[in-house]
C-alpha cells in the first residue's frame, strides 16, 4: 500500500461483536472447571460461577477501552480504564506481523493481529478485520520517508 | 574472499566441555559407594565415552566451516547430512567482541562473539577462530580505525579497577583506604591489598569471633573481584574511528570490544556511593543484543565531560532537576525499608533476649538502612524526560543511581497506572530496548510520561 494513501491517524476499536467472542474465549475456561467445581459442593460452584462472570464482565469492560492508533511514527495501543496501560510502539521497529481468524471471530468479521518488534510484542485482540489488514500493510511497508536509514 | 575456513580446534572442545557431567555422574555414584572394581569400570567408561565424544568433535569441527563474502558478509556453514547456511551481515551487527582467555592465548585462538543489533536476527555467535583470522573478520565486519584515543592513566585507572568491582567490597576498601588518606597515590592499589589482610585484625576489634567466616568470606570474594577488575585495566584503552567506538585491554583474559555507535541502544553512567566519593563515573554500554552489565567502558571525571562527548557524540544526561513529589508512590521505600525494620525489631529485642546477637541483626539493618537512603534519593530524583532529542532517564537500583540516555531510535513504551496513580496523576513507565532491556522508572508525572510517549509518537 501507497505509504501516501495511508489514512492518518487510523483508528481502530474493537466492534461489540469481536468484544463478544473475547468475551466468550475467556468464558471457556470456567464453563470446563464449573462441573468439578459444583463436585465439591453447591454453593463453591456458584460462588466460583460468580467469580468467574465477574472476571469476564471485567474483560468485556476492558476491552470497550482498547484502541489501536497508528501515527507516522508509531503505533499506540490504550486499554484500561482503572488500571490503564498505554503502550508505543516505534513502527520502525515492528519487524513482523501474525494475523489470525478462528471460525468465530470470521462470523463476527474480526481478526487477531500479533506484532512483533526486538524485545517486545503486543497483540490487537479481534479488531475488525479490513482494518487489521489496513494495519499490517501499513506497518510492514517501506518505512516512512523521514525514517528510511540514511 | 577468504574462502571456506575452519574454525580453531578450540571450537570443538567447546562441544567436549558441555558433557563433563556425563563423566563425573556414574564416578561420583561408585565413589560413593566406595567399590574400587566398579570405580575401575566406571572409568573405562568414561574413556569410551570421552573416545566417543571426541570422535563427535572432531565430526563437529569437520563439518563446520566459515566464508566471508566479496561484499564483507560471514557465511556460517554446516554441512553434515543436512546443509545448513547462516548469514551474518555487517549492518546486522551491533558489537564484536575478541577475547582471549588463557587457555585460547596458550593455543593460539580467539573467541569472537558477534551480537546481532536486534532480537530476531539470529542468535548471538561464538567462534574459535585463529589470532589471524579474529582480526580479519573483525576488521571486516566492523572495522574500528585508532582517531581518537583515551588511555585511563593514575588516578582514572584507579577508578576503572575500583568501580568495576562489586559495591560491598569496594566499599569497605574505599573505607579503609580513605582512613590512610592516600587513596590517589600512584601505588594505591598495592596499599589496597595490603590493607586486606589488615582487615581481620580491625574487624575482630569490634565483630564478635563468630563472625570471623563472614569477614574472609567477604575479603576473598573482594580479592577475587578486586583482582578481577584490576586484570581487566592492564593496557585498557579506548578508541574511536569509522563509527565505531572500541576499548582493548586485560592480562589473564585480554578483551576488544567494538561497538557500532549507529546501533549502541543505551548508555548508562552509574552513580554508585564510591563513584560519587572519588567524583570518577564509570560509563556502561548497551548496544543491541549486547547488555554490557559485565565491565564499564571508561570512566571520567566530574568536569570532564568533554571526553564523554568526544567518545560518544549525542550523548545527554538527564536533566540536574528534583521532580515533583507530591503523591509519588511509597513503593521506593518497600524493598530496603521492610527488611530494615525487621532486623531493627530484632535487633532491640535481641538486646533483652539474646544479646550476643545484636551486632549480627545490626549489621544487614544498617546496610538496608544505607538502601532506604538510596531510596530516598531515588524518591526526590527518579525520572524520564525528552532532552535534546534523546530520551533521558534516572533510575534508582540498589544503591546506585542509574543515568541512562536512550540511543536507540525505535525503543518501545509502555506507560501503566493503577488506580491510585490515577488519582494522583503518576505512572510507571517501561522502556523496551532493540535487545530485550528493560528500564523501569515508577511513580513519574503523568505529563512527564506523556511527554515521553509523544517524543516516540511525533
Amino acid at each position: 500500500m501507497n505509504n501516501s494513501a495511508e489514512p492518518h491517524p487510523l483508528r481502530v476499536t474493537l466492534t461489540p461483536r469481536a468484544r463478544a467472542v473475547l468475551c466468550l474465549w475467556a468464558a471457556l475456561p470456567g464453563v470446563f472447571a464449573a462441573p468439578f467445581v459444583f463436585w465439591q459442593g453447591l454453593i463453591w460452584g456458584a460462588a466460583f460461577c460468580a467469580g468467574w462472570a465477574l472476571l469476564v464482565f471485567l474483560l468485556g469492560l476492558r476491552a470497550a477501552s482498547f484502541t489501536a492508533e497508528l501515527g507516522p511514527r508509531a503505533l499506540t495501543i490504550r486499554l484500561g480504564v482503572v488500571f490503564p496501560v498505554r503502550r508505543v510502539l516505534p513502527r520502525r521497529g515492528i519487524t513482523s506481523a501474525l494475523v489470525f481468524r478462528t471460525p468465530l471471530l470470521r462470523l463476527a468479521g474480526a481478526s487477531v493481529l500479533v506484532l512483533f518488534s526486538p524485545g517486545m510484542w503486543a497483540a490487537l485482540p479481534g479488531i475488525p478485520a479490513r482494518q487489521a489488514d489496513l494495519l499490517c500493510r501499513a506497518l510492514l511497508a517501506a518505512p516512512p520517508p523521514e525514517e528510511a536509514p540514511s | 574472499m577468504t574462502g571456506l575456513r575452519r574454525y580453531h580446534p578450540l571450537h570443538a572442545v567447546g562441544f567436549l566441555r558441555k558433557t563433563l557431567l556425563l563423566y563425573l555422574l556414574p564416578l561420583v555414584q561408585v565413589l560413593f559407594e566406595r567399590d574400587w572394581d566398579a570405580l575401575r569400570t566406571a572409568l573405562e567408561q568414561d574413556l569410551a565415552l570421552f573416545a566417543f565424544l571426541t570422535a563427535v568433535s572432531g565430526v563437529i569441527l569437520h563439518a563446520s566451516r566459515w566464508e566471508l563474502d566479496q561484499e564483507g558478509a560471514l557465511h556460517l556453514r554446516w554441512n553434515l547430512i543436512v546443509e545448513r547456511r547462516r548469514l551474518i551481515r555487517s549492518r546486522e551487527l551491533a558489537v564484536v567482541q575478541i577475547e582471549r582467555p588463557l587457555l585460547a592465548r596458550l593455543t593460539g585462538a580467539n573467541l569472537v562473539t558477534l551480537y546481532p543489533a536486534a532480537r530476531g536476527q539470529g542468535k548471538t555467535a561464538r567462534l574459535y577462530l585463529t589470532r589471524r583470522d579474529a582480526a580479519l573478520l573483525a576488521d571486516t565486519l566492523m572495522p574500528a580505525p585508532p582517531e581518537q584515543e583515551y588511555h585511563p592513566r593514575g588516578g582514572e585507572r584507579l577508578a576503572l579497577v575500583l568501580l568495576g568491582t562489586n559495591s560491598l567490597s569496594t566499599l569497605l576498601l574505599v573505607f579503609l583506604s580513605l582512613r590512610e588518606g592516600r587513596v590517589y597515590t600512584p601505588s594505591a592499589e598495592l596499599l589496597a591489598l595490603t590493607q586486606l589482610s589488615q582487615t581481620a585484625a580491625w574487624v575482630a576489634r569490634w565483630l564478635p569471633a563468630g563472625l570471623a567466616w563472614l569477614l574472609t568470606g567477604l575479603t576473598v570474594l573482594f580479592g577475587l573481584s578486586l583482582a578481577r577488575s584490576f586484570g581487566h585495566t592492564v593496557h585498557y584503552r579506548v578508541w574511536r574511528g569509522g563509527g565505531v567506538l572500541a576499548s582493548r585491554g586485560g592480562l589473564f583474559r585480554r578483551v576488544e570490544r567494538r561497538f557500532r555507535l549507529d546501533r549502541v541502544s543505551c548508555a548508562d553512567v552509574r552513580l554508585s556511593p564510591v563513584a560519587r566519593l572519588l567524583r570518577r563515573y564509570p560509563v556502561y554500554l548497551s548496544a543491541g543484543c549486547y547488555k554490557g552489565t559485565e565491565t564499564p567502558l571508561f570512566v571520567y571525571r566530574a568536569g570532564q565531560e568533554k571526553l564523554l562527548e568526544e567518545l560518544l557524540p549525542g550523548l545527554r544526561m538527564p536533566p540536574a532537576r528534583r521532580v515533583p513529589i507530591g503523591g509519588r508512590s511509597l513503593a521506593f521505600f518497600l524493598p530496603a525499608g521492610i527488611p530494615c525494620a525487621l532486623f531493627a525489631l530484632l535487633a532491640l529485642v535481641s538486646r533483652q533476649v539474646m544479646p550476643e546477637l545484636t551486632v549480627l541483626l545490626a549489621l544487614p539493618a544498617l546496610v538496608f538502612f544505607a538502601g532506604v537512603l538510596a531510596a530516598v534519593e531515588g524518591f526526590f530524583r527518579e525520572g524520564a524526560w525528552p532532552s535534546d532529542g534523546r530520551l533521558t532517564f534516572r533510575r534508582q537500583k540498589g544503591l546506585r543511581m542509574h543515568c541512562g540516555c536512550v540511543f536507540s531510535p525505535a525503543p518501545g513504551l509502555v506507560m501503566s497506572q493503577n488506580p491510585w496513580a490515577v488519582v494522583k496523576r503518576r505512572a510507571d513507565l517501561t522502556l523496551v530496548l532493540p535487545g530485550g532491556t528493560r528500564w523501569n522508572v515508577r511513580s513519574i508525572p503523568l505529563d512527564d510520561g506523556e511527554r515521553c510517549a509523544q517524543f516516540l509518537e511525533e
